[in-house]
């Protein structure tokens, strides 16, 4: 079992649980409580990574970051590194990949919350910031934490996204399934088996809290 | 004397606009009841007073401030008009005990723990201050969402249909309860209703509403008995509707017949020269005699006979063809001695009818 790999997939993981929830939030309750006409084009875009190929957006992340594209070039010039093959490339590529993941059960969630609750909170003068803190948050918090899990279990797993932008350096972007699929080229089958085990005993734990969660969204 | 509400608006939705026309100006502690079908626009007219609808047209004036108008963008939010909305299903924060509940409103006040306690007592809420919504019946939700709203002080009260997630002897009680504390209250209050009873019973005055208009404003009593219109009189329960021709013309009243039965009725025609109208007629005005008929009554064949709890409805078929209903007491009335298929002589009492003009 590489622990290297253990340790970088849960960094990973970590990561990109929290920066979803920074952006995926107010991207989600935006999603759940406007009435554009253009919504759908936003819905569409944040769900793109469910249908496409990992390959694929990998292959146009690494095409716009590289040092051969004026983007990356402009990127390198600011961060002084290209995102291929680095941490934050990695950590870029799987908050792109995971967006569905966390801002769809965000958007069910916050969807969930009956909006004559609020408007119930605006007319006993609550301002809509605390409206949200006091009355949204609370009531969407199982549907959130179970975003926040579905996130955290997909990103364990990923790999072709991974694999395109990161490659495979030890302790920079090689993470288990990478490990996996390199334990298996090399035909080291027990290590494949065991950390395998890892992420399927990991994988059936979140789907439980996941379900366990859902049960506990609110009924208004 | 100056309007504390004036207000004159227009909410368009695809298919139905609703107009919005108030003007109150003295006794601003009286109960208004908005009245009519469901559909018909009312909840929108409540929304869009506190404030939870932007108007597209038109603009509300109270308290002295502007509060909307779609001409010069103004809105005020639902937060700064101090308007005590009761939601039709309470709205009760699920995940807040009953005095997180009731508190919610109140903020940085010094004199919060006693006032709440103060609303928990007269809403006989006093032991059940740390049960959660889900834990309370029907009666003590309701109480709780006023004492909430009640917390914060409001200007002017909306309650949209607060009866109507109830049914039976809760909702009997809850009305005599309701009506107690909106009298004791003194706050302005509309109403937003489609039972005739419960406007009875908690209005002073009656606004008639139907498919997005306000067709009649007045006193309970005057919109009930004196309808202005068809539309009016079949919404505020007008049973029977039957065509008339006008024989004479009096100050006060209207003398009508219909096939040669003779009748007088409050003249709501608005002209002088129609010579048809309809007599709108309650079911419970309509009197039944075994005698033979005469000038002043007509005869009708029994068509059924329906039990409504105390009372008996009786469906009646005049030798027009034209159907009536009449609606007796069942101690007053000895069920056993008429039947289906027997003819029986009907009359009305002196200006029991409502001549309207024909649609």
């Amino acid at each position: 079992m590489d622990l290297l790999a253990l340790r970088l997939t849960l960094q990973v993981a970590c990561c990109t649980t929290a920066v979803l929830l920074v952006i995926g939030l107010p991207l989600a309750h935006w999603l759940a409580r406007s009435r554009r006409s253009w919504k759908w084009l936003v819905e569409a875009v944040v769900s793109l990574p469910l249908v496409l190929p990992p390959t694929v957006l990998g292959f146009y992340l690494l095409w716009t970051t590289s040092r051969r594209s004026s983007f990356g070039q402009v990127l390198e010039s600011l961060t002084g590194e290209t995102l291929p093959f680095t941490f934050l490339g990695v950590l870029v590529a799987s908050v792109i990949y995971n967006l569905p993941f966390a801002v769809r059960p965000f958007v069910a969630a916050f969807s969930a919350v009956d909006r004559r609750l609020l408007e119930a909170a605006w007319c006993l003068g609550s301002s809509r910031w605390r409206t949200f803190w006091r009355v949204t948050l609370p009531l969407a918090w199982p549907g959130i934490l179970s975003g926040m899990v579905l996130t955290f279990a997909h990103t364990i797993g990923e790999f072709g996204i991974v694999l395109m932008i990161g490659g495979n350096i030890p302790g920079v972007t090689r993470t288990l399934s990478i490990a996996i699929y390199e334990y298996v080229d090399s035909g080291n089958y027990t290590a494949a088996g065991q950390t395998s085990l890892v992420l399927l005993i990991s994988a059936f734990v979140m789907l439980a809290l996941v379900h366990a969660l859902q049960k506990r969204m609110p009924q208004t | 004397m100056t309007a504390w509400m004036e207000a004159a608006f227009t909410k368009t939705y695809p298919g139905m606009s609703i107009r919005g026309d108030l003007n109150w100006t003295d006794r601003p502690h009286r109960v208004t009841a908005l009245f009519g079908p469901s559909g018909c626009g009312k909840t929108t007219v409540l929304r869009c007073l506190a404030g939870l609808e932007r108007l597209d047209a038109g603009s509300i004036q109270a308290f002295g401030q502007t509060w909307s108008d779609a001409s010069q963008r103004i809105h005020v939010e639902p937060q700064r008009r101090q308007v005590g909305f009761l939601f039709q299903d309470y709205m009760l924060f699920p995940h807040l005990t009953v005095r997180d509940n009731v508190v919610f409103g109140i903020t940085a006040q010094p004199d919060q723990r006693s006032r709440v306690n103060q609303l928990l007592e007269r809403f006989h809420l006093t032991g059940l201050d740390r049960r959660y919504p889900r834990e309370l019946s029907g009666g003590q939700q309701q109480r709780v969402a006023l004492a909430r709203v009640l917390a914060v002080q409001p200007r002017f009260l909306c309650l949209d249909e607060p009866l109507s997630a109830l049914d039976g002897p809760t909702r009997t009680d809850l009305r005599i309860a309701l009506r107690e504390w909106l009298h004791a209250l003194q706050l302005p209050s509309l109403i937003v209703s489609h039972d005739a009873i419960d406007v009875q019973a908690l209005a002073d005055d009656l606004i008639v509403m139907s498919a997005g208009q306000m067709l009649q404003t007045g006193t309970v009593d005057e919109v009930l008995h004196r309808p202005v219109n068809l539309t009016v009189a079949r919404i505020v329960g007008f049973e029977n509707l039957l065509p008339v021709n006008v024989v004479r013309r009096d100050a006060a009243s209207l003398s009508v017949e219909h096939l040669g039965w003779r009748f007088t009725g409050l003249d709501q025609l608005n002209s002088s020269t129609a010579a048809t109208g309809i007599a709108c007629i309650r079911a419970e005005d309509v009197r039944l005699r075994e005698t033979p008929a005469d000038s002043a009554t007509v005869s009708a064949t029994i068509l059924e006979l329906i039990p409504e709890g105390t009372m008996l409805r009786v469906r009646l078929s005049l030798s027009s063809g034209q159907q009536l209903q009449a609606l007796w007491p069942r101690s007053t009335l000895v069920t056993s001695t008429i039947q289906p298929t027997q003819t029986i002589a009907i009359e009305l009492p002196a200006n029991a009818a409502v001549i309207v003009q024909g649609s």
